[in-house]
């Protein structure tokens, strides 16, 4: 069976962004709240003073109650927010998403209906030529948002937008021209409000992309689909997984214990730094500290706060695998792979600077990492070092073994895994994993991953589904639309393998593929999130 | 929460506060207008999904606001209302239906008996005669009181009832709505139901208008007009298949036209007598008075227009037909992917095209019939473009209003309460719409079997 994750994996990334965003806002939350809780202690104070007590002490008291009452409420909504998203209320969130909707809508006709009454209460209502152009100015609106909806082929959308930035051009270029020529305006008056509804256009069109997102999400969480797909799982639920998701450190660190690391600590501060310094260039600091003092403290911040971030990564990296004395009791999960693939890159356009950054800091650059930060809370994730590495890379914890031992290690370590995670090749080492994963029963809890195609030679995938095919029995002659591209192949309970494909293997794409089959969810719930 | 011990009774409540509205004059142009009743269908929807045909029950009582309008004037600048107008009732039932999963349609169609199957042939013209012949029967006691009746519906619904199998329908209404056994209906409870429903017909069909007539407080009764009546009918004659779309648009023509035929040789034989005020043809106070929103507020509303013989209603009607043939494969299927051809997508844009060309006319009014159709075409768009038809077609239908009230010569103060009102009902069926489409059977082309086998050892 194969299932096509394209619109899943799409909704994930944009879930994915979203909630590394708000990593950077958690903790540096707290310090606002507790800015504002000063302000708003005062503010209680002189309220009781006037209406309430007489005597300072009760006033004083009363305030330090209150306050406190929010400073230990305050916090607690970020983690109840999570909270209340991660339940399975499918008819709230169906609810939502009508009621927000509605009222967009509703704003919108208002808006529309009070530019008609302002267009023809301008431009002489009564006459037909008036009216005419007016139906006609919508009229093309409508053409273009009608094109836009029946239209299957994208490249007929982009002409259609084409069509439509073209005819706005056009008629700025009119109207400019109209001024211009009766020059009755100040240029400088002219530019800034042009300026203005540039602004006004660009601020528009980012909320009402928002705003559609918000009613997609809420669209695809009433949909019967377990929400840690989409949001990440809470393997061990307990307050410190929420606030340690919230700030968005690795599953690795979900535990009191990693208080104790460095990394923790390196990774918690690191993207306070980065919003901080954000913060600092956008605020009017440099009115009453200067502008250079500004810009060197903001971008101090930020710099900073991505050299924690690599150094958390590095600190993190620190520790080994040491598969004859675990320091972990829990099954490991095995991470399976040709050297060539150490960490199992994914694949992404150079020129998606805000992507990279993204992926960067919601640990989505290869599978190795990935794996650390969705499914290290299930037990450790480890795997062999690849032989005369001389910097360990952030990911699995790794174990550096000798030529002779190598196959015994992975042979006990596969038999004792709670999962074993593939990245699918052809050489002779991953050729003789798949043997032994098959003539020891362990394919329904192997999940194996397809590396992106780094061009139409690559053979990679191919030979390893002969070679699954060879050891495990699947099928030949079963191969992927040539429009979609093998991403995973994941066992499922009392049933055939599946393999997942997508239009490209995105990260987001190996997130749903991991996220499926430690969660356990059926082919069915993986389809397109709007349709099922 | 446990379905089994909630009751959607619990909701009566904000059904009633969902049919509060208000008029407040902003300035002396500038006026607001709050229909909360818009939100009625999101409601009955919502419960329908939730309590499936249990919510049967609450929508008949819902049924009672639709019978009820009560206004007051609380000075000059705000006038408070109570009620649902009927079209509004209709969308709110169709919902349901779309909402509640396919468990509502196993009701059925009302099966005639075989002795009184031939007072179906009245039906037609009984039905002429509700639409086009309404103030032919009332009282006036003092000024504050009015008794009326439209003879027409009272002689319609004595005929549905001694034609309809009722004892039938109530049967199969217990055994989808309370899980009854349908054999259990005995002599007793099938008397007694059909007494309930003449009772209901009964009341219904009997208009009182209670209060002070200069419009400070007036509490209006019954169904004054059952125009909607036609739309509907029209619709599931076409969409369940009984009848084809060609059929029923020539039998609307003709139904509309003969009011204006019927007046003018009524004219012409009485050549030489005095014209009466009403010289446009009685369809005119029909599109005028449909619904008691628009009795009440006749001096702050843009009076609905006719395209030549055709009444607002008539084109909301030809349009319905459209919609119907559009939706017609889905109706029939229960498969959203049935409507995902380009025969469904030309009646979708045609009956769009048919509605606005009535807003054109004149015929801006939204909170009635049109609504029906508004949200009829929304709902295709959000089941045949899932979340592009969800964005996108509300949009549409707003854009098209516009343009239709450009051309209109009509003022145009009114245009924003109708595109508030356009906005609600097109995003809120556009909505069901797309949520109809995980009703349908898995779509199979993207979850297709491969040759992926015994990988499992």
């Amino acid at each position: 069976m194969t299932v096509d994750i394209s619109a899943l994996a799409s909704t994930v990334r944009q879930m994915d962004i979203s909630a590394t965003l708000k990593t950077f806002t958690a903790l540096f939350a707290f310090l606002t709240v507790l800015y504002f809780l000063n302000e708003v202690f005062v503010s209680v104070q002189t309220a009781l003073r006037f209406d309430l007590f007489e005597s300072d002490d009760a006033v004083f008291w009363g305030a330090v109650v209150a306050t406190t009452l929010l400073t230990a409420l305050t916090p607690a909504l970020f983690v109840v927010r999570d909270w209340l998203v991660r339940k399975p209320y499918r008819r709230l969130s169906a609810f939502t998403g009508l009621l927000l909707g509605v009222v967009g809508y509703a704003v919108v006709g208002g808006a529309l209906g009070g530019l008609v009454l302002w267009t023809f209460w301008e431009f002489e209502p009564d006459h037909w030529l008036g009216r005419l152009a007016a139906a006609g100015a919508f009229g093309v609106l409508l053409g273009l948002l009608t094109t836009l909806l029946i239209a299957d082929s994208r490249r007929v959308r982009r002409a259609a937008i084409g069509v439509f930035v073209a005819i706005v051009a056009l008629a700025v270029g009119s109207f400019l021209f109209v001024v211009f020529k009766d020059a009755e305006y100040e240029l400088t008056v002219l530019f800034e409000q042009l300026l203005g509804a540039f602004a006004v256009l660009i601020v528009g069109t980012l909320a009402s992309r928002s705003f559609l997102r918000v009613i997609r999400n809420s669209l695809i969480r009433s949909a019967d689909r377990p929400r840690e797909l989409l949001l990440g799982a809470l393997y061990r639920k307990g307050l410190m997984v929420r606030l340690a998701y919230l700030t968005g450190l690795p599953s690795s660190l979900w535990h009191w214990r990693a208080i104790r690391r460095p990394a923790f600590w390196a990774f918690l501060l690191s993207r306070p730094g980065v919003y901080g310094g954000a913060l600092l260039l956008l605020s009017d600091a440099y009115v009453s500290q200067g502008v250079f003092i500004t810009v060197a403290g903001g971008v101090s911040l930020i710099v900073g706060g991505h050299a924690l971030f690599f150094a958390g990564k590095r600190l993190a990296a620190r520790y080994v695998w040491q598969p004859e004395n675990p320091d972990d009791p829990r099954p490991p999960v095995l991470f399976l792979r040709s050297f060539e693939d150490d960490q199992l890159e994914f694949r992404r356009p150079w020129w998606n600077l805000i992507g990279r950054w993204y992926d960067l800091w919601s640990f989505r650059r290869n599978a190795d990492e990935t794996m650390i930060d969705e499914i290290a809370q299930y037990g450790p994730v480890v795997a062999l070092g690849m032989p005369g590495e001389s910097r360990v890379p952030f990911g699995a914890n790794r174990y550096y073994s000798t030529d002779r031992d190598w196959k015994r290690i992975v042979t006990e370590t596969a038999t004792s895994a709670r999962a074993i995670i593939v990245a699918a090749g052809n050489t002779p080492g991953v050729l003789w994993e798949y043997e032994l994963l098959a003539t020891h029963g362990l394919l329904d809890r192997t999940v194996v991953l397809f590396p992106a195609a780094s061009d139409s030679n690559d053979t990679r995938n191919a030979d390893a589904l002969a070679a699954l095919s060879r050891v495990a029995g699947i099928s030949r002659d079963h191969e992927p639309d040539e429009s979609r591209e093998p991403v995973a192949l994941i066992p499922v309970p009392e049933r055939e393998p599946v393999l997942l494909t997508s239009r490209r293997a995105t990260a987001a794409a190996y997130v749903v593929a991991l996220r499926a089959y430690f969660q356990n969810v059926p082919p069915r719930q993986l389809a397109d999130p709007l349709v099922v | 929460m446990n379905q089994k011990q909630t009751s959607p009774w619990a909701w009566f409540p904000m059904a009633l506060l969902l049919s509060l509205s208000a008029y407040i004059a902003v300035t002396e142009i500038y006026s607001l207008l709050l229909e909360l009743f818009l939100f009625l269908p999101i409601l009955t929807g919502w419960l329908a999904s939730r309590y499936g045909p249990r919510t049967i029950v609450l929508l008949l009582a819902i049924g009672v606001l639709s019978a009820v309008w009560f206004t007051a004037d609380v000075g000059y600048l705000l006038q408070l209302s109570f009620g649902a107008p009927p079209a509004i009732y209709v969308m709110s039932v169709l919902s349901a239906v779309a909402m509640s999963k396919p468990a509502f349609p196993a009701i059925g169609m009302p099966q005639f008996n075989r002795r009184w199957q031939w007072l179906k042939w009245l039906l037609p013209i009984l039905l002429w005669l509700t639409v086009f012949l309404r103030h032919d029967l009332y009282v006036e006691f003092g000024d504050w009181l009015v008794l009326g009746s439209n003879v027409g519906l009272v002689l319609l619904l004595l005929t549905l009832l001694a034609s309809i199998n009722v004892a039938a329908l109530y049967s199969k209404f217990r055994a989808t709505v309370l899980a009854d056994d349908a054999g259990s209906l005995n002599r007793s409870r099938a008397a007694a139901a059909i007494v309930i429903a003449a009772a209901f017909f009964f009341f219904v069909s009997v208009v009182i208008d209670l209060g002070d007539f200069d419009s400070e407080l007036v509490f209006t009764f019954g169904y004054d007009n059952v125009i909607g009546v036609v739309i509907v009918l029209a619709f599931g004659l076409v969409a369940t298949g009984a009848v084809d779309w060609r059929v029923v648009t020539i039998l609307l023509l003709l139904f509309f036209a003969s009011d204006t035929l019927v007046y003018w040789l009524i004219d012409v034989a009485s050549a030489g007598l005095p014209a009466t005020p009403t010289s446009s043809g009685a369809a005119s106070t029909t599109s005028e008075a449909f619904e008691p929103v628009e009795i009440i507020f006749e001096g702050s509303r843009i009076p609905s227009g006719r395209l030549w013989f055709m009444p607002p209603d008539g084109i909301h009607a030809l349009s319905a037909v459209l919609l119907a043939t559009a939706l017609a494969p889905f109706w029939q299927s229960r498969d959203a992917a049935a409507i995902r051809t380009s025969r469904s997508t030309l009646f979708l844009f045609l009956a769009l095209a048919v509605y606005l060309a009535g807003v054109a006319a004149g015929g801006m009014r939204v909170g009635g019939t049109g609504a029906l159709i508004i949200g009829g075409i929304a709902f295709l768009f959000g089941m045949r473009w899932r979340f592009r038809g969800l964005v996108l077609g509300p949009l549409i239908i707003q854009l098209g209003f516009l343009v239709a009230a450009s051309l209109a010569t009509r003022g145009h103060y009114d245009t924003p309460s109708s595109l508030v009102a356009v906005g609600i009902v097109a995003y809120t069926f556009a909505y069901f719409g797309l949520l109809s489409n995980r009703y349908a059977p898995a779509d199979e082309s993207r979850i297709r079997p491969s040759g992926v086998a015994g990988a499992r050892q």
